[in-house]
């Protein structure tokens, strides 16, 4: 058995989890660590096991073999506890009809054990976080699909998990409302909640999202962070450098470098890796200032969520194929 | 604070408008049924609380267990059992809460009814004779019911849809008609009563005798459904343990089945009955348990028949192989479970092993142990004569038939495998016997297919147990290969199969 008491700063382990369904594996051996206050987005192509994933992570169904934490709680020995302290917003959800959103919100702040004295003021909370809270007399077979979804996310926070998983929270969301929610998310983390997001819209998730999680066939193919890295850290990222003028021996100058490597020309001026931190960096711009280069701008060129988890799914398959 | 399921049951339940439909049309049947046999007082009061009670029957045991059966599938179609599983609720609070809750419009007809039965007892105590233990009885028949429904629900293989009719039908067979069921507690006259709710006979019918105790008929069928219901729950929290993926021990399950075994047998043992096998409980009068053998098991109810002196053993094998049969058609076998406990097994954590525990291997454990009992006493007692070699027969063809399901449980897709499993064995107990039978022309080759009279050990072991070893050589090989995952091994890839 893994141990996982080291990754107790964790809000998330999950250690070599297998999942299989007759017939098919959804999940074979997957790892990985989430950081707490961090908001991660959960991406891969149709069938990839992302929800299977996620329905392990709120212990609603069980690993065939591995282990899951959340806030350090094995979901297998204590998933009621690990209950507690979590929400999940399913990508089939589903709401009472029958009734209305203010008592859709009481029930679920009821089935959540928030105490009678409570409820009026999470009540409250939530509808106006996901406002909606103009629409509490209104019955939820009333509602548009949007405010359905808004309704359904209400559901899942009414009780401040410290965890929240969200598996497609978007769909059926107009520009506007994905607006709101990218703020609500945002909101969220600030205020200590550790989020995972399942989703195919990738503009949006880069929007908020601290780290990638990319999954394919069942497998981690990548884990990225996006945000929230020290500028003091070292770490390699291509950089463009700008010329005021002629190019000629600059490249020679930058292959000087210890911290520099493979250097391209491009169309906008000189591509390549620094393995710097930021302290490095200036220290290199000041010596290529020094030695006579006309620089005009330096800049990081940042690759797109987009970008990255194509390129990263394309160079799986090709590693496995 | 009130329980949240119930207080959102109620919420939907209870529109001001249901609430006085109910009363408002219920009034009227009462009304009519007042001016069409208005004749004599006492006969209009005896009508009305016949009225009430049939009513009652209607509203509570058969619409109520209706909507129990579907409160939790329709959750699960409508995708808003997820948040009930991540709830803080225990599971006897979700268990109190679907059960009262989803039937309790149908309780607040019922009691409009009651109210009519108690009103016509009170005005005219002749006419409504014995409406008082009728009531009490129907009242716990649809507990039971209710609880069965429930329970079945949330228990069976398959989709939500494909289980409602099944679950409907079986929680009526054994809530319903099996308490009412055991030798000597029920006869012709009372079943009649039961159902079509009359004036009864209760009083003058012989006392039920339980392990030689005399007891009457009624302190008999009311305790039967007493223990009944309180297995009901005990076995509605298990499962309602396992939807909020806590662990149920097995040995819940196998106290239930050996609670049954004793408690139903107790009906059947009579230490001074020396009765022969013509005067054996077949013969009885009516007893709808036997009826159900009779006509479904011809060759049970023939075993039964020859048991004689052993009927109570014949009586506790018979019901273990009822429960085992149940179980291997019911329950959910797929590999992956199957795996689980494997796993377990091969990891010795009890905790596991007696959760995962399937519990049709459990309950046919328990069928082995009862059959080799009762071959171990008959054949003591009367050597090893044809009667003792179809026990033999019978646990032998029991291996094979659990074969043949587990089989096609690891072959099919979800939701046709206990039908294939069932057209299987009719054609093995009732298609190949009988064209063996034809072509044969009156030479008994039954025995092949179907535990027979036969009269020599070669006859009874060989054939069941040629076949039981090709079946269960083939569930070996599928369980190899099911589905080409090795338990720790690396993936493989199926693209076209894999769902999020």
């Amino acid at each position: 058995m893994n141990d996982l008491s080291t990754f107790s700063a964790a809000a998330i382990a999950v250690e070599n989890v297998t999942f299989d369904y007759p017939g098919r594996r959804a999940l074979a051996g997957v790892s990985f660590r989430i950081p707490r206050h961090s908001i991660t987005a959960l991406v891969g192509p149709n069938g990839a096991g992302k929800t299977t994933l996620l329905r392990c992570l709120a212990a609603l169904d069980l690993p065939f073999s591995g282990q899951v934490k959340i806030l350090d709680i094995d979901t297998a020995s204590a998933p009621r506890h690990v209950h507690t302290h979590l929400g999940y917003l399913a990508d089939t959800y589903g709401l009472y009809d029958g009734l209305t959103v203010h008592q859709s919100l009481v029930h679920a702040a009821s089935l959540r054990a928030i105490v009678g004295d409570d409820i009026p003021a999470r009540v409250m909370r939530a509808a106006e976080r996901l406002g909606i809270a103009d629409r509490l007399p209104a019955l939820a077979s009333t509602l548009s699909r949007g405010l359905r979804q808004r309704l359904a996310i209400a559901q899942a926070i009414i009780h401040d998990p410290a965890v929240l998983l969200l598996d497609e929270p978007a769909s059926g969301l107009d520009p506007e409302a994905r607006q709101d929610l990218s703020a609500l998310l945002r909101e969220l983390q600030h205020g200590g909640m550790t989020i995972m997001v399942s989703s195919h819209i990738l503009a949006e998730l880069e929007d908020y999202s601290s780290e990638m999680l990319i999954l394919d066939k069942g497998r981690i193919v990548d884990h990225t962070p996006i945000k929230g890295h020290s500028l003091t850290a070292p770490r390699t990222r291509r950089l463009v450098l700008e010329l005021g003028g002629s190019s000629d021996g600059v490249a020679a100058k930058l292959a000087l470098e210890a911290e520099v490597s493979k250097i391209n020309a491009t169309g906008d001026g000189i591509e390549f890796q620094f393995s710097g931190d930021g302290t490095a960096q200036v220290n290199f711009l000041k010596r290529l200032v020094t030695q006579g280069v006309a620089v005009r701008a330096l800049w990081e060129r940042r690759t797109s969520f987009q970008d990255t988890y194509v390129a990263r799914v394309r160079r799986d398959r090709e590693e496995n194929t | 604070m009130i329980n949240p399921l119930l207080q959102r049951h109620l919420w939907t339940e209870f529109s001001l408008h249901k609430l006085l439909m109910a009363p408002a049309i219920l009034g009227a049947i009462f009304a009519l049924s007042a001016l069409t046999v208005a004749e004599t007082p006492e006969r209009l009061w005896g009508f009305l609380a016949a009225a009430g009670l049939t009513l009652f029957g209607l509203i509570v045991v058969i619409a109520g267990t209706w909507r129990a059966g579907r409160t939790v599938p329709d959750q699960k179609t409508n995708r808003t059992w997820e948040n009930i599983r991540l709830s803080s609720l225990s599971s006897w609070q979700l268990a109190c809460g679907e059960l009262l809750g989803a039937t309790s419009y149908y309780w607040y007809g019922g009691a409009i009814c009651l109210l009519m039965v108690i009103v016509s007892t009170l005005a005219s105590p002749a006419a409504a004779k014995n409406m008082g233990d009728l009531s009490v009885i129907l009242f716990l028949a649809a507990f039971l019911t209710h609880v069965t429904a429930l329970q079945l629900s949330l228990s069976g293989a398959g989709t939500p849809e494909q289980t409602k009719p099944v679950s409907f039908t079986a929680c009526f067979i054994f809530s319903f008609i099996a308490p009412l069921s055991i030798r000597q507690l029920i006869d012709w006259n009372t079943a009649a009563m039961v159902i079509t709710v009359y004036p009864s006979q209760l009083p003058e019918i012989l006392p039920a005798r339980w392990y030689g105790l005399s007891i009457s008929n009624v302190s008999a069928i009311i305790l039967s459904y007493a223990l009944m219901i309180m297995w009901g729950l005990i076995g509605l929290n298990q499962t309602m343990r396992r939807e909020l993926q806590l662990t149920t021990p097995v040995i819940v399950w196998i106290s239930f089945i050996v609670f049954c075994l004793i408690y139903f047998t107790g009906f059947t043992f009579n230490p001074n009955d020396t009765t022969s096998a013509s005067d054996s409980p077949l013969n009885r009068p009516f007893n709808i348990m036997m009826w159900l053998l009779t006509t479904s098991f011809s060759s049970l109810a023939l075993f039964l028949k020859q048991s004689g002196p052993l009927f109570p053993l014949a009586f506790a094998f018979c019901l273990s192989l009822c429960f085992t049969y149940f179980m291997a058609f019911w329950e959910p076998k797929d590999i992956t479970a199957l795996r689980r406990f494997k796993s377990a097994l091969a990891q010795k954590n009890w905790r596991n092993i007696s959760s995962l525990y399937p519990r049709w291997l459990a309950t046919a454990q328990i069928s082995m142990v009862v059959g080799l009992v009762f071959l171990g006493v008959a054949s003591y007692t009367s050597r090893l004569n044809p009667f003792a070699l179809g026990i033999g027969a019978m646990l032998l063809f029991l291996c094979r038939d659990l074969g043949v399901i587990l089989l096609l449980s690891l072959q099919h897709k979800s939701g046709r495998r206990s039908f294939m499993a069932f057209v299987y064995l009719f054609a093995l107990y009732v298609l190949l016997p009988g064209l063996l039978a034809g072509a044969t022309q009156g030479a008994d080759w039954t025995f092949i297919f179907i535990p027979g009279q036969v009269t020599s050990w070669p006859a009874v072991v060989i054939p069941p147990l040629v076949q039981g070893l090709f079946i269960w050589s083939l569930v070996w090989r599928n369980w190899r290969s099911a589905a080409g995952i090795p338990p720790d091994g690396p993936l493989q890839s199926r693209p076209e199969i894999l769902t999020t």
